[in-house]
């Protein structure tokens, strides 16, 4: 990948909370989310993190990403405090460092792929074509130059997901978060999307934490922890 | 950003298309009000305003009031010429084929109206004509009449014989050389003919007209006409032309206020509406805008699509309005210059309609907005 510049510089902590705590209120009751989690992350890890729904498993995504703020605890990603940062500085440091991909794969359905693949870039200071070089490179890396002009909706689900990790990928953040990412694919599309998450890990030393309820995603990663009420594990709950 | 509002604009064409019309109605309503409004608000202080002066019944505009008037109107001082009118409806052959008689003194007639062109000859056949007609451009074409043909004439007013069809010669056609195109449906009778003629009324008029000696004294001078009549009976209303046009619709109602009102209802629903779909439209897309969040876009950014949409709708539609209302305008200038001489747009018209494209382009976007910065991220992006 030309354009998409990766760093390589790996077994470094990446990611590192301590002591996080997530209450949410429902109503009258308040909820424990998350229960004093502590978590390091090396750089170039990929991640599965497992556990059944209501497990806290999105809400550890949603703090990693800075969609969400801990009740109490630190998150320290590449060695800035997100927790302190206010909503708008939060916007620039997600834009600058963290690369989302959804089950739902969110692409905008008015846009092409490459538009999509381009909006984070929009963040940027880069002029237009530069912007759609950039896009277009992150589009042949997932395999999709052809499709480039295409609408969400001419393309198949699989097609779809890697235009999602194209758009992930192409401001070259520091951390890959994936929720669920082969959620809603067959097996065979998933298998791809795994493989190219696999690649980006291996051969572009991506940093990859992927939530998933499916044991033969989790397989596919590095290493698996196992999310219960709140609670990391070694091993899933019996 | 512009890219995004520009596709968002563009998407569910069916829907944008019926957002867009219900926008290019209220904004051509509105320049059609405005237009009416400029109307009957010029200024009286023009010169084509006040060089002449109407006088009508004061309770009842279009009431009788006795001929006899016209003598003593003509001594006020600053009044250089009198006439006066008799009207009465008139058709031909069907009484869809309407159009208006109105009988005047020959003499006085060109003296008080010296726009009124009529070829020497035919000038010269209607003065010795005691029955005889003038009629515009148009009324000759419509009904294809020729000069010296007798034509019936039906109305509603009895003759002295108990007939209602009066019969004139056309003696000629008389052209408005202040309007290069008029569209008037006129014809003009020796009001002798209709006063001796009529079974009723006799010795009345509906309306003197006043030629002005100078155009500034059209305030004193209407004052010392009504000052004249303040112990008659009837007592008159005297003001100039388009003053008198205005009163006419006055005798409706607040005109200005009839239409104040209409443009607030029509603007207060088209706000709804579009208010109403935007906000649809923004639930629909909360994923989208919280993706837009999530890849790092300010709430700024996200605000900027959904205001930049709204305003793009409302521009777009509001501009296609106010030219289709300039074209209508333009085409019925003719038909209703005698009402409202400056039925037109004007450039502060044009102006004000701009100022309130965006301004309800601004407010029918303030509901999504809101909604949109209530949205949590997490929640809108679904959770797993």
């Amino acid at each position: 990948m030309s354009a998409v510049t990766i760093e390589n510089t790996r077994n470094q902590p990446l990611v590192n909370l301590r002591g996080v705590t997530k209450l949410y209120k429902r109503g009258a009751e308040t909820v424990e989310v998350l229960k004093r989690l502590d978590l390091a992350v090396p750089r170039g890890d990929f991640l599965a993190l497992m556990g059944p729904s209501g497990s806290g498993k999105t809400t550890l995504m949603n703090i990693l990403g800075g969609l969400d703020k801990p009740t109490s605890g630190e998150v320290i990603i590449d060695g800035q405090p997100i927790h302190t940062l206010s909503d708008s500085a939060l916007s620039g440091w997600r834009a600058r460092h963290v690369g989302f991909v959804f089950q739902l794969y969110h692409l905008l359905p008015v846009l092409s792929a490459e538009q999509n693949v381009a909006l984070p870039l929009m963040l940027t200071h880069l002029s237009g074509p530069e912007r759609k070089k950039r896009a277009m490179a992150a589009l042949t890396l997932v395999g999709l130059e052809d499709r480039a002009k295409h609408k969400p909706a001419e393309l198949s689900g699989g097609q779809e997901q890697r235009v999602g990790i194209a758009r992930a990928i192409v401001t070259d953040p520091t951390i890959l978060l994936c929720d669920e990412p082969t959620g809603d694919l067959d097996r065979k599309a998933g298998d791809e999307i795994l493989e190219l998450l696999r690649l980006l890990n291996k051969e572009h030393g991506k940093t990859i934490i992927m939530v998933t309820h499916d044991p033969h995603a989790a397989a596919k990663a590095e290493r698996t922890l196992f999310m219960n009420k709140g609670v990391l594990g070694q091993e899933p709950e019996a | 950003m512009f890219t995004l509002i520009w596709m968002n604009f563009k998407r569910n064409k069916g829907r944008k298309f019926l957002t867009l019309l219900s926008v290019v109605i209220a904004f051509l309503l509105f320049g059609l009000l405005m237009a009416v409004r400029h109307g009957l608000t010029f200024s009286e202080n023009s010169e084509a305003g006040t060089r002449r002066l109407l006088t009508m019944n004061k309770v009842v505009l279009a009431a009788p009031m006795p001929v006899a008037y016209a003598e003593r109107i003509a001594q006020v001082p600053g009044v250089k010429a009198v006439t006066y009118f008799g009207a009465m409806a008139g058709a031909y052959q069907n009484p869809s084929n309407n159009f208006l008689v109105v009988s005047a003194p020959a003499q006085s007639l060109f003296q008080v109206y010296p726009e009124f062109y009529v070829p020497t000859a035919e000038r010269q056949s209607w003065l010795k004509d005691r029955t005889g007609a003038l009629v515009t451009p148009k009324l000759m074409r419509q009904f294809g009449w020729k000069i010296g043909e007798s034509v019936p004439i039906l109305t509603k007013l009895k003759q002295k014989d108990g007939s209602t069809s009066w019969t004139v010669t056309i003696d000629g056609v008389v052209t408005n050389r202040s309007e290069s195109n008029s569209g008037a449906q006129q014809m003009f009778i020796h009001y002798q003919y209709f006063d001796e003629t009529r079974a009723a009324g006799e010795g009345t008029v509906n309306q003197f007209a006043e030629l002005l000696d100078n155009p500034d004294q059209a305030g004193p001078v209407s004052q010392a006409i009504d000052t004249l009549f303040t112990n008659a009976s009837p007592q008159t209303r005297t003001g100039p032309e388009q003053a008198v046009a205005r009163n006419i619709f006055a005798q409706v109602g607040n005109i200005g206020a009839i239409i104040t009102d209409v443009a607030i209802a029509v603007f207060f629903s088209m706000l709804l509406i579009i208010g109403a779909i935007l906000l649809h439209s923004a639930r629909e897309r909360l994923s989208e805008f919280a993706l837009l969040k999530a890849l790092g876009f300010g709430s700024r950014t996200v605000t900027g699509v959904v205001l930049g949409e709204s305003l793009l709708t409302c521009l777009v539609g509001g501009i296609t309005g106010m030219v289709f209302a300039w074209l209508l305008v333009a085409a019925l200038r003719q038909t209703v210059t005698q009402v409202l001489p400056s039925f037109e747009i004007t450039a502060l018209s044009i102006a004000g309609s701009i100022v309130l494209m965006a301004l309800f382009g601004v407010v029918a976007s303030l509901l999504p907005i809101v909604q949109l910065g209530r949205m949590s991220v997490r929640d809108a992006l679904g959770s797993a």
